[in-house]
């Protein structure tokens, strides 16, 4: 008996025309020669067409008449977004369709800030001329037309205002300003006071996972950490320069981001706060804003120098950086909360709407493109320490005004770090080494 | 530290997933594939000879592709693919058809002498013809007169770097890029070539010659980048096999020899004349000689001590190849072409990514596009092709000389090009003067420079003359003490 086989491929056609063709793999190197090749081929054409596609500007919102001073994405609704501008005036957008819902002319002077509550019901906003108002969203929603809408409540605050923050639990906002206050709903007084020095407070956040914890940047160049419960500070840092905004993660609720006035941004464990744990230095001019994405591995921050840029939570450089033509200083950065989206408001009064991922389709993507996306991405992320590859994927066109400053700061920088180490080699043993740079931005710790 | 320990962490794990998942994918498609193989049981004892023993107990579908059709116009070279085979005859009769449907889709007599035919990307084919390399449609519409190969004899195509290359019968090699129509590179390679083959693994040609050398060239160096001597007697013929590990060739002596390509050393070898060789995609080796085939099964493992089939052609043998991924080996003779069954010599389970052949239409279009975009550098083509992409572990001094040369020759290509100054007077003779005074300076640097290196040399060997005088004196004085203090 000799028994052999013989390859018959007579039922390999389909059937009729709407069936699926059947596609046949085989992972045998034999049959793919040169894989090597042309896997590094692909990982290029990869590299080089995501820059093709990267187009993260979608459009702009515009109506404000003066520049906008604070934005902010509604938690529970993607398509709503508040906004105050140095007029007084609030709106609220409704962003697919790019247009004002509500407008409101809120405050006699500039609007300081604005916050949604966790279930998006209310909206409470402080403004420069020391009154917060509380509005009613769904009510507002009714009375569309009205421009002079009645604020649900308004609180009269003694000291001069700073930005809000709506309790995530409770009926609750903490404002800060010349004293860090936190109000009650119901009562027409704050029910709470923290004052640490003479200084205002420019910036307060609650933290998302303990609304007993408060966290502020004051005019002394410092960083304080608050206790509800205990009715007190816990502790503050002094840093070289002001901090103007903050942004808790949502993720890992113990670090905070800070946006500095020396154009870095620092990430902070709140329970060791003497040192920060990362800096993240790209910015040229101060920092303005920062906003977490609901992930909690990206924030964005926007600054003076007219840019936008997204920061890993764990890396010192930032991953990209949105600028435009027409866009003046970014007075106010947030992420949407799917985290796919980024709003800017800036002096320029308009409000933009950039991409997260600069060359990601909007819009419904099948399965067979979300596997090529996939292959691709995997590709880069294996030879991405290529330095064609790495050289490719690093570029970004910056504006002529940026890319001097920053090759001031590079020639700065080497230069200092020349001199010490000249200065190291000259004179040994006299010579005492710099402290690290997270210890040199840092001047006291108060407990 | 604790980077380079989360790094290493990371590839191993990557490493690990990917070997796990080839496994697992290779078992998984070899159960749920629905088997394209029929398997045939003979009650006869004796071993498969002839084809005539088997016939009958054959499927249909084999025995439909069991084709003998007579030609008339001189012996004809091939070329198949697994859809279709292009025969070029010798005085100008050149014909496609599609062997899987029985179709005709091409015939034409060029009137000229055809020395060899390839098929190209997207169901083209390049004819070596004797005034110039004429590419033509899969129609067979004429579309391109290549006129920098002359008198092209042997063509290859090399299909993902999408290069043509053509061997001259004065040795001349030209690699030619298809889609731009660019000459990547021409060179002389050896006075008296007899074969050339591909080594589909590495894009890699081999070229053997009269004198029993097999040469590999690429299209960056101008040199062979190793050679082996394979043969007392001329290279009749050679293959590849599909891993680029072995290479198989036959000389005009007498004996097929299998060589291990990564030792390049002699595997095994039998004493049979073959002018032409052929590997199937399972290592089954067809060695041609005359009318007659024989062919041996895991040649490539085992030795080639008794044949698994053998076959007899209706006339003079000229070309033979085996279809990929099918059981069939294909010849074309002085006057006929024939196609016979070879069990068990294919790859049955085939990649529907790597074989535009085996895709229907909507596939190939789309196949068609990406492979362009894919197109691999000519560059690359190297003798260790899994090199890339991989971490270049040459020390940082290399790099950093490799770095400074290439510097040097931008700068001074730009010093090169001088700028025609048409502000003013534009005295031709001027010009003339400067640039003569340029050739002047570059020679005086040129003279300075060999000048410093005979000094160079000068003071190196009389310093050496003094160490040595130096030692001599120390030694007379050392050895006197020394002998004085060792006899007391």
């Amino acid at each position: 008996m000799v028994k052999f086989n013989t390859i018959c491929r007579s039922g390999q056609e389909r059937s009729t025309n709407a069936d699926i063709t059947k596609v046949y793999r085989n992972p045998n190197p034999k049959v793919h020669p040169l894989a090597h090749a042309r896997e590094y081929q692909r990982a290029l054409v990869a590299t080089k067409v995501e820059k093709i596609y990267a187009q993260p500007f979608l459009g702009a919102l515009n109506g404000h008449s003066d520049g906008v001073s604070c934005i902010e994405a509604c938690r529970f609704n993607l398509s709503k977004l508040v906004s105050g501008s140095y007029d007084g005036e609030i709106r609220i957008w409704d962003i697919p369709s790019r247009r004002t819902l509500i407008q409101l002319n809120a405050h006699q002077q500039m609007v300081k800030g604005v916050s949604f509550s966790r279930d998006g019901m209310r909206i409470v906003s402080s403004g420069e001329d020391k009154t917060i108002n509380l509005y009613d969203f769904p009510q507002l929603l009714e009375q569309s037309n009205n421009t002079f809408q009645d604020p649900l409540m308004r609180y009269l605050s003694k000291g001069t205002l700073g930005n809000v923050d709506h309790n995530y639990q409770l009926s609750q906002f903490a404002t800060a300003g010349q004293v860090v206050q936190v109000w009650d709903y119901e009562r027409p007084k704050p029910i709470m006071k923290f004052q640490w020095g003479v200084d205002s407070v420019s910036c307060v956040k609650y933290s998302p996972a303990d609304s007993n914890l408060i966290c502020g940047t004051s005019m002394d160049r410092c960083v304080i950490l608050y206790d509800v419960r205990a009715e007190s500070a816990i502790h503050k840092v002094a840093m070289l320069n002001k901090s103007q905004c903050l942004a808790w993660n949502p993720i890992e609720p113990l670090n905070i981001v800070i946006g500095n006035d020396d154009s870095n941004c620092y990430t902070y464990d709140i329970r060791k706060i003497e040192l920060p744990t990362m800096i993240h230095k790209d910015h040229i001019s101060a920092v303005m804003s920062v906003a977490f994405s609901s992930s909690g591995r990206e924030f964005v921050s926007g600054s003076f120098d007219r840019t936008i840029r997204i920061f890993p939570f764990n890396k010192g450089f930032s991953r990209e950086v949105y600028h435009g033509q027409r866009m003046q200083q970014v007075n106010s950065v947030s992420f949407s909360a799917d985290a796919q989206f980024v709003y800017s408001g800036s002096n320029d009064m308009n409000i933009r709407i950039w991409k997260v991922n600069a060359s990601q389709k909007v819009g419904i993507i099948n399965q067979r493109e979300t596997n090529a996306t996939n292959y691709r991405q995997a590709l880069k992320e294996k030879f991405k320490y290529n330095s064609e590859i790495k050289r490719i994927a690093k570029h970004r066109h910056l504006p002529k005004y940026l890319m001097n400053k920053k090759k001031q700061r590079q020639e700065m920088k080497e230069s200092k770090n020349r001199k010490q180490r000249n200065a190291e080699l000259n004179n040994p043993g006299q010579y005492e080494a710099p402290k690290p740079e997270k210890q040199q931005r840092i001047e006291q710790f108060i407990q | 530290m604790a980077k380079d320990k989360i790094l290493s962490a990371k590839l191993k794990q990557q490493e690990f997933k990917t070997k796990s998942t080839q496994l697992k994918t290779q078992k998984i498609a070899q159960l749920l594939e629905p088997q394209f193989q029929q398997s045939v049981e003979i009650d006869d004892e004796r071993p498969l000879l002839k084809i005539s023993n088997f016939k009958d107990y054959l499927p249909e579908e084999n025995v439909q592709n069991i084709i003998n059709l007579k030609l008339k116009q001189g012996p004809y070279k091939l070329s198949v693919t697994p859809q279709t085979t292009y025969l070029a005859g010798e005085s100008g009769h050149i014909a496609a058809f599609n062997w899987r449907h029985k179709q005709l889709e091409c015939e034409f007599d060029v009137k000229e002498k055809c020395y060899d035919i390839v098929s190209i990307a997207q169901r083209n084919f390049a004819v070596a013809q004797k005034s110039c390399i004429f590419i033509y449609d899969p129609k067979g519409v004429e579309v391109h007169k290549i006129r920098e190969c002359k008198q092209a004899t042997k063509l290859e195509y090399l299909p993902y770097h999408f290069l043509l290359a053509a061997l001259n019968q004065n040795g001349q090699l030209t690699y030619q890029d298809i889609t731009q129509g660019k000459i990547i590179s021409t060179y002389r390679t050896t006075p008296s070539p007899l074969c050339l083959k591909q080594n589909h693994n590495n894009a890699i040609l081999g070229i053997g010659d009269q004198m029993g050398v097999v040469r590999m060239y690429a299209p960056n160096t101008g040199t062979s980048l190793t050679s082996m001597l394979c043969h007392k007697g001329g290279l009749m013929s050679m293959t590849f096999s599909r891993d680029g590990n072995h290479l198989i060739t036959s000389g005009s002596e007498g004996t097929i020899k299998v060589w291990d390509l990564r030792t390049q050393k002699l595997q095994s070898q039998i004493g049979v004349n073959a002018t032409n060789l052929a590997l199937s995609d399972k290592g089954v080796l067809a060695a041609g000689r005359g009318t007659d085939i024989v062919m041996w099964k895991n040649c490539l493992i085992g030795d080639l001590k008794t044949p698994y089939l053998r076959y007899k052609a209706s006339s003079m043998i000229c070309d033979i190849d085996f279809i990929k991924h099918e059981d069939y080996l294909s010849m074309s003779t002085f006057d006929s072409y024939e196609q016979t069954v070879v069990p068990e010599s294919g790859e049955p389970f085939f990649d529907t990514y790597e074989q535009p052949d085996l895709q229907n239409k909507k596939q190939r279009l789309e196949t068609n596009v990406k492979q362009l975009i894919e197109k691999l550098p000519p560059e690359s083509i190297s003798l260790q092709s899994y090199r890339i992409g991989t971490i270049d572990r040459t020390s940082k001094i290399i790099i950093e000389k490799e770095q400074k040369k290439q510097i040097e020759e931008q700068a001074n290509k730009k010093i090169k090009k001088q700028k025609k100054k048409m502000r003013g007077r534009n005295k031709i003779g001027k010009r003339e003067k400067l640039k003569e005074l340029e050739r002047d300076q570059k020679q005086q640097v040129k003279w300075q420079e060999m000048l410093s290196d005979a000094l160079r040399v000068k003071r190196a060997e009389k310093e050496k003359k003094k160490i040595e005088t130096k030692l001599l004196d120390r030694l007379e004085q050392m050895s006197s003490k020394e002998f004085i203090r060792v006899v007391s």
